[in-house]
């Protein structure tokens, strides 16, 4: 469990990136959502105990992490992806992710060789183990990047924006491997991509520009545009400005808009089933205004 | 235990990463051939320019000149080896300063190891793992000071392969024991402690620097002025200050056959010449040697701790 209570984070003197921030977190998988600059990497990285907040309290698995000891406690159970991942280009996959495990603690020699085995092959490196990590594509070097955060068999694993570079393949599969670990310990996946959150996460919270916008299920964020969202049909005119543009697409006739919001009824609205990305693009509409 | 084995793990990275980048390998590599160098430029300039000087040609003259001081052929051979030792002991004493360079080489050549895990973006996933600010900087400075003295026993085996052949070849004799003796102890007293010294002063200076080349210019620095600072703490007597304690205490304990022979038909004190400090110069105890060491040692705690807590301030680390 996971207490966050009245967090804020100030870079300098001006830049708030998180103005009292209230969140509870329970086992599972929590997915956090928001615009660039929403303040969801500076979280994480209080969360993880690799930033000091201004003010209010983070407790993570009943450890203060304000605390130098709180901290050494969180990182011992914690499984951490940032968001710029970076790696030794001179040292092979193996090299490397040995190095993370003997700092994660992993120091008996059977066990760290069969969690290697076991998260190389989860992660699809095996055969490219003791190549150097120089020669790597970005989707590759993500991956190493998971493959280091599962060492250690962590109880709460942090991913900020895991998805960031990777092919469509890839994203399915490590969407998939989260939602796997998630079953074993507490998961938060920060991200800006929404499909990330509706295809893997059952609680959620939207920041932005460092407040907490929204906190429930992706399917009460869903529930709150249900009846809002309609595909549209112009002769090639853009909608009333008061409708949420999701989706723009050239046919035969003209160009079909997805909307949310209440059209006229000129544009003959046909309703369409919501996502969590009209939700959510329909809670920063209407935040903005 | 596990403390022990982070500080080893980030060692051994250290390591393996530090020879596939290169520059302190380079570095100490330098300081030894030029020290190496610098020790046996004196005694084979002076038998290239001497050449009558030669043990395998002694002639008529020669051989009564011996007789004279109670010498026999092989009698002098002996201390003919001893004085080609001696030699190179007086090269080494002006060659010591060339140790200097340890300073201004090595710290460039090591700051940029913690700037590097930044530059990497490799910081933020070592910080996230369960090692303090502590553990990560011991392993770094460990790290760095065994890879140099990797190098620096390299240099030291080819050094001593120059010096055989160098025996060899003017002596008609194998480097006596207690040659290799002094030098194995001179580079472990006193070689050992410069490199250690410049490469944690590298290391420690990089910790404030985000990038390798904003750190390279504080970290040439901080190595030039741990000549003055060096000079200064560890002069070993006022008389004599072109070395430090652990040096001139060695120098001063050195005692060859030839030295003896030397002074009997000189009525000089031994080892007086050049750069060495002679028979009646003022000597230091091991007690001034330990304490040289305790003082530097302090010292670099100090930087240290004062590195650690700029990690814990600037990355909470």
């Amino acid at each position: 469990m996971i207490t966050v209570l009245q967090l804020t984070k100030t870079y300098g003197k001006k830049v708030q990136a998180l103005r009292g921030v209230d969140l509870e977190i329970g086992a599972g998988m929590f997915g956090l959502v928001g615009p660039n600059g929403a303040g969801k990497t500076t979280l994480m990285r209080i969360l993880a105990g690799l930033l000091r907040p201004t003010s209010g309290s983070v407790i993570v698995l009943g450890n203060d992490v304000t605390t130098g000891r709180g901290k050494l406690a969180v990182k011992s159970v914690l499984g951490y992806l940032p968001q710029e991942l970076g790696l030794y280009p001179d040292l092979s996959a193996l090299e490397f992710l040995e190095y993370i495990a003997l700092l994660k603690g992993v120091t008996d020699k059977t066990e760290r060789e069969n969690q290697l085995k076991e998260i190389l092959e989860l992660v699809g490196l095996t055969g490219d183990a003791r190549r150097r990590l120089r020669t790597f594509s970005g989707g590759m070097k993500r991956r190493v990047g998971v493959a280091q955060a599962l060492l250690g068999k962590p109880q709460l694993l942090i991913v900020d924006e895991p998805t960031s570079g990777m092919d469509p393949e890839e994203r399915v599969r490590l969407r998939n491997l989260l939602s796997e670990m998630a079953g074993r310990c507490t998961v938060i996946l920060s991200t800006h991509i929404v499909e990330d959150i509706s295809q893997s996460c059952n609680d959620m919270a939207v920041l932005h520009l460092g407040q907490v916008l929204f906190r429930g299920s992706p399917r009460e964020l869903i529930s709150q545009v249900r009846g809002l969202v309609w595909t549209i049909l112009t002769k090639g005119e853009s909608p009333d400005a008061n409708l949420v543009v999701i989706s723009t697409m050239n046919v035969q006739d003209g160009v079909q808009y997805r909307v949310v919001g209440k059209p006229s009824e000129r544009y003959h609205p046909a309703p369409v089933e919501p996502s969590l990305e009209d939700g959510y693009l329909w809670l920063m509409h209407s935040t903005h205004n | 235990m596990k403390t022990v084995r982070q500080i080893l793990a980030i060692a051994r990275t250290e390591i393996r990463f530090g020879f596939r980048r290169g520059g302190p390998v380079v570095m100490t590599a330098l300081i030894g051939l030029v020290v190496g160098v610098g020790i046996l430029v004196l005694p084979i300039s002076n038998f290239v320019l001497n050449p009558s000087f030669n043990i395998k040609t002694l002639t008529p003259d020669q051989v009564a000149k011996l007789a004279a001081f109670g010498l026999t052929i092989g009698e002098f051979k002996k201390y003919f080896t001893d004085f080609g030792a001696d030699m190179t002991i007086m090269g080494a004493g002006m060659a010591w300063a060339l140790m200097l360079l340890a300073f201004v080489l090595l710290p460039p050549a090591t700051v940029s190891s913690i700037p590097a895990d930044r530059k990497f973006g490799v910081g933020e996933l070592l910080r996230s793992t369960p090692i303090t600010g502590g553990s990560y900087l011991a392993g770094k400075i460990l790290g760095v000071i065994a890879h140099v003295l990797l190098i620096a026993s390299i240099t030291l085996a080819l050094f001593f392969i120059a010096l055989e052949v160098f025996f060899l070849h003017f002596l008609q004799a194998s480097i006596p024991a207690y040659l290799v003796y002094f030098y194995i102890t001179l580079t472990l007293l006193d070689g050992l402690p410069i490199l250690a010294w410049g490469s944690a002063v590298g290391v420690l200076t990089g910790v404030a620097f985000a990038t390798r080349r904003g750190a390279s210019l504080p970290g040439l620095a901080m190595g030039i002025l741990s000549i003055p600072f060096w000079g200064l703490a560890f002069t070993p007597v006022k008389s004599y200050s072109t070395m430090d304690v652990a040096a001139y205490y060695l120098f001063i304990n050195y005692h060859s056959a030839a030295q003896a022979f030397e002074a009997k038909v000189t009525g000089q004190a031994p080892l007086g010449l050049f750069f060495l400090p002679g028979g009646g110069t003022a000597v230091v105890s091991i007690r001034q040697v330990l304490w040289m060491y305790t003082t530097a040692f302090l010292i670099l705690l100090a930087f240290a701790i004062l590195a650690r807590l700029w990690l814990k301030w600037k990355e909470n680390f």
